[in-house]
């Protein structure tokens, strides 16, 4: 009897033990393996990971650098992102970018480095590629050595992102994105407009005044008591837009600056 | 020593007899001064004079007969499901119990009264107390109407008895068919109903179909009763009640079905020399599950469903203390618990279903005490004092209610406690051996509803807005009085009500300009709020005479109702005078009754709320029946004719105006076993 009871003590102590021993999150669970590649001279290889396969419009990536001697995770290292697309149009080549919300530290957050990039457009053609040129400078070593990541982006439905002109001829590139899925009551909301310098070049647009109104297009309503976008930083504007039920929503969006008013929308549902 | 002590009990208790007598006659006319209690024939034939007019015939339903009553009207949606009101007051102002339980409608709206859960055929009475007399049942401002369930008869002699009813009614093609059965052996006894009721549209007073007025209705009850000993029983009740596809022609959807499941056990002791004179305790438990149905309907608009559920549990002991002194104590401990839900899911065409909570999971928890004391002041006058305190929580239970909510700016899901306090005082003073007078005055407060409370864009078809719960608001409370006087000699009686309210906090929807409807079509938003006031009332009267030996009875009752806000403007759904007269020659088993029933014009109308000038009208209905009494039964034929001349007529409370039934033939046999 008291070889039972000691038994079971043990039984407990170990279940006890196993539950701490999961204490430290799996850095890459929930995440999926987009694309790797090795950074040339810097012995590093560079793994892209995100939630979700990659859509145009606002994607939230991680970059994972191992050490491609020791298998290491590497931890600290100075990253430059630039988006390339690629493109083969009757035998003329062109190639663009898009923004890119670049890593905020040069310290990994349980060794991944997020950023973000806004796709304008889908890559996963021969003739249209989209790719990654990671730019690495790592903790103690002298050299930069870049990786470069052959990406697949899918459109999205209904489209993330929209690219507008304004009368004064800017070219503005504008996403959204939810922090946490969208859901009924209030979600907090991430609207980022970028505005194109030129092909290879897009820079935040910190000076528009944003209005966000959400609306059931097929019942003609709103909802109550959002909170307007307002600039926050990287390009990002942060607003809160309250859903009072499931089902198919727009969000109309009205972009001010020096009196011009332009708009768009972004139709979701949930 | 045992004789001689036994002989002394038999003395005194002869002594107290003769002024016992007297005293039960004053007790029975305060009953009728400060209840209005109305007895329902079933298997046995009600001794009370006037269950002939409240009850028009034996297949009457439960709200034919509540809209005879004085100081009872319906708001009309459809042909059934209409919502008592009770001197003005209506959903959360009154409390509607059955049996004394507590159950709650599941329809976010208010297609689901808990009236209609109930047949005359299962019921013994219907007890109304108005205001203040009635706290007993629950924190109330406006009163409670307590539909109290029929029991089933230990009777030896009569081992099975049982009634049988078939009947037609022509407006609606309309088949109802009612059984009830008793069994009984020496120590308990069984008794059994069943009512299937089915209508098809029914015919207006201008010959028009009336589209969505159909209905079909079984419900079917079982109730138990075991006799523990010469004092106590014990008592289990089950009821049953399954609607379906039953129209509201003055909304936009119809009810595809509405259930209800009711259940209880009782244990009850009575025992007149006993400290403990009387003794009841029960526990329930009852559930509710209701759904809208569109698909009937025109197409065009989005489909929707619309389900909700509401389930409660509880019990209460009372008791009655043997008097001491100038006290008779009444004393009532409750609780109960009740949870609901409804949920909307919008099918457009071309997109995402749609859902939201239109009622989030949210639940009430209320306990309560109640205290009565009848002070027998003299020979001439009593003094009754009631009083009651209860304690209700409540609180939103799921998350996505919750952030549905937040958007609005409210936290829901922290419980909100309320102390509800009830006190009535009421006289009564017996002027002569044929006057009474009885006065009654309280303060009484009530809790808002889960629709004031958490409704979320609950369309209202009358104004035609979209209505949002405010879980901030304040209790009602209002300040009752009235007067009534009892005229009672062998064969008249005539008893006149004269009684207003003051509520303050007064809950009414108020447009929010900042909201945007969700309703396509709808004309706003209105959110519940406290108004500073309002002021109900009116005046009610009753007379029963017996003439010719009892060959020709006439009744005649009016009710007669007033009630404006604290800036004057008229609250909606106030019924204008109304005025029934009927005369009833009997003789041995013949009877003919005609019935005159009118109702002024309403001008008094609130047009922020839809209400429109309802004009006035008078009916004349015209009954008769003959009954043969075979060897041990009775086989009775009634026939007669509602609306005789075909009046083309809507209620003030009938939201829409949609026009009720013209002429109705209906025909009916009775056999009693």
């Amino acid at each position: 009897m008291k070889k039972l009871y000691a038994f079971a003590f043990l039984l407990v102590i170990f279940a006890a033990c196993k539950k701490d021993g999961n204490a430290v999150p799996d850095p890459k669970e929930g995440l999926q393996k987009i694309s790797e590649a090795y950074a040339p001279g810097i012995s590093t290889k560079v793994e892209l990971w995100a939630k979700n396969g990659l859509s145009t419009g606002y994607n939230q990536l991680f970059v994972i650098l191992y050490d491609s001697v020791s298998n290491q995770a590497v931890t600290k290292a100075v990253i430059k992102i630039l988006p390339v697309m690629n493109m083969e149009m009757n035998g003329m080549h062109m190639s663009h970018s898009t923004p890119c919300v670049q890593p905020e530290s040069d310290l990994a957050e349980n060794t991944l480095f997020p950023f973000a990039a806004v796709f304008t457009m889908a890559g996963n053609t021969e003739q249209n590629k989209w790719s990654f040129e990671i730019s690495i400078k790592r903790d103690g070593q002298t050299k930069t050595g870049i990786a470069r990541l052959g990406i697949k982006v899918g459109p999205s439905s209904p489209e993330r992102v929209k690219m507008l002109t304004t009368a004064e001829g800017d070219k503005l590139v504008v996403a959204y994105f939810f922090p946490i899925s969208p859901k009924i009551g209030i979600n907090e909301l991430e609207i980022i407009v970028y505005r194109q310098q030129n092909l290879m070049s897009f820079v935040p647009a910190e000076d528009y005044l944003l209005a966000s109104t959400p609306e059931m297009p097929a019942m003609g309503h709103g909802s109550p008591n959002n909170v307007d976008p307002a600039y926050a930083k990287n390009g990002g504007y942060r607003g809160k837009v309250n859903f009072t039920m499931t089902g198919d929503w727009r969000i109309n969006l009205e972009l001010t600056r020096s009196g011009q008013k332009i708009t768009t929308f972004f139709d979701l549902s949930f | 020593m045992w004789h001689f002590f036994s002989f002394t009990t038999a003395i005194v208790m002869f002594l107290s007899t003769s002024a016992a007598m007297a005293q039960a006659r004053q007790d029975s006319v305060i009953r009728e001064l400060s209840l209005k209690e109305v007895q329902i024939h079933t298997i046995k034939k009600s001794k009370q004079p006037r269950t002939a007019f409240y009850q028009s015939s034996m297949l009457a339903s439960t709200e034919d007969i509540l809209a005879r009553i004085e100081g009872v009207n319906l708001i009309r949606r459809g042909p059934v499901g209409m919502e008592p009101v009770l001197r003005g007051f209506s959903a959360g102002q009154i409390n509607v119990v059955i049996d004394g339980m507590r159950i709650f409608g599941a329809c976010t709206d208010k297609m689901d009264p808990v009236t209609i859960y109930t047949e005359p055929v299962n019921l013994k009475s219907i007890d109304i107390r108005y205001g203040g007399d009635g706290s007993g049942m629950g924190a109330t401002i406006g009163g409670t109407l307590n539909l109290k369930l029929a029991d089933a008869l230990i009777d030896s002699n009569a081992r099975f008895t049982g009634s049988l009813a078939s009947g037609y009614y022509s407006a609606a093609t309309a088949v109802q068919n009612v059984l009830a059965m008793n069994y009984s052996e020496k120590r308990w006894a069984i008794r059994f109903s069943g009512v299937y009721r089915k209508g098809g549209d029914y015919l207006d007073g201008e010959n028009k179909r009336v589209n969505f007025s159909q209905y079909g209705k079984l419900n079917t009850s079982v109730s138990g009763k075991y006799s523990l000993n010469k004092n106590s029983v014990i008592k289990a009740d089950l009821l049953f009640d399954d609607g379906w596809n039953i129209g509201f022609p003055a909304l936009p959807m119809d009810v595809g079905y509405a259930k209800a499941r009711i259940g209880s056990v009782t244990y009850e002791r009575n025992d007149p020399v006993a400290f403990l004179q009387a003794l009841e305790a029960k526990i329930y438990a009852n559930s509710v599950r209701h759904a809208m149905d569109d698909t009937h309907r025109p197409a065009g608009t989005i489909h929707m469903d619309m389900p909700g559920q509401s389930h409660t549990a509880g019990a209460f002991l009372q008791f009655r203390l043997r008097s001491s002194g100038k006290h008779t104590i009444r004393a009532k401990t409750d609780f109960y618990y009740n949870s609901v839900r409804a949920e909307m899911t919008m099918y457009p065409p071309d997109a995402a279903a749609m859902f939201m909570l239109t009622w989030p999971n949210n639940h009430q928890m209320v306990a309560g005490i109640f205290v009565e004391d009848e002070m027998y002041v003299s020979d001439k006058s009593r003094l009754g004092l009631k009083l009651r305190v209860e304690v209700a929580q409540a609180k939103v239970t799921d998350d996505v209610g919750a952030q549905q909510f937040s958007i609005m700016g409210y936290d829901v899901q922290r419980p909100v406690n309320r102390i509800l306090k009830n006190a009535n005082i009421s006289y009564t003073r017996f002027l002569s051996s044929v006057l009474t007078v009885y006065l009654s005055t309280g303060f009484n407060e009530r809790s808002p509803t889960t629709s004031e409370r958490y409704g979320f864009y609950l369309f209202n078809q009358l104004d035609n807005h979209d209505y949002m719960g405010n879980p901030l608001l304040k209790n009602e409370q209002a300040w009752n009085a009235e007067c009534n006087l009892l005229y009672a000699t062998k064969n008249l009686s005539w008893k006149l009500s004269v009684f207003g309210s003051r509520v303050g906090n007064y809950i009414v929807g108020r447009t929010q300009s900042g909201l945007s409807v969700m309703t396509a079509g709808a004309s706003g938003v209105r959110a519940y709020q406290n108004i500073p006031s309002a002021t109900l009332f009116g005046a009610e009267s009753s007379v029963n005479y017996q003439i010719l030996n009892k060959h020709l009875i006439i009744n005649n009752t009016w009710k007669w109702l007033q009630a404006k806000d604290n800036e004057d403007t008229p609250l909606p759904l106030i019924s204008p005078l109304k005025i029934m007269t009927s005369i009833r020659f009997q003789h041995r088993t013949l009877f003919f009754q005609a019935e005159s029933e009118i109702s002024t014009k309403q001008d008094q109308i609130n047009s922020d709320f839809g209400e429109t000038f309802s004009p006035g009208y008078m009916l004349l209905h015209i009954r008769s029946g003959y009954g043969f009494i075979l060897k041990k039964n009775r086989l009775d034929f009634s026939a007669g004719i509602e609306n005789l001349f075909n009046k083309a007529y809507a209620d003030h409370l009938d939201w829409g105006a949609t026009l009720r039934p013209g002429r109705n033939i209906y025909g009916l046999i009775t056999l009693k076993f």
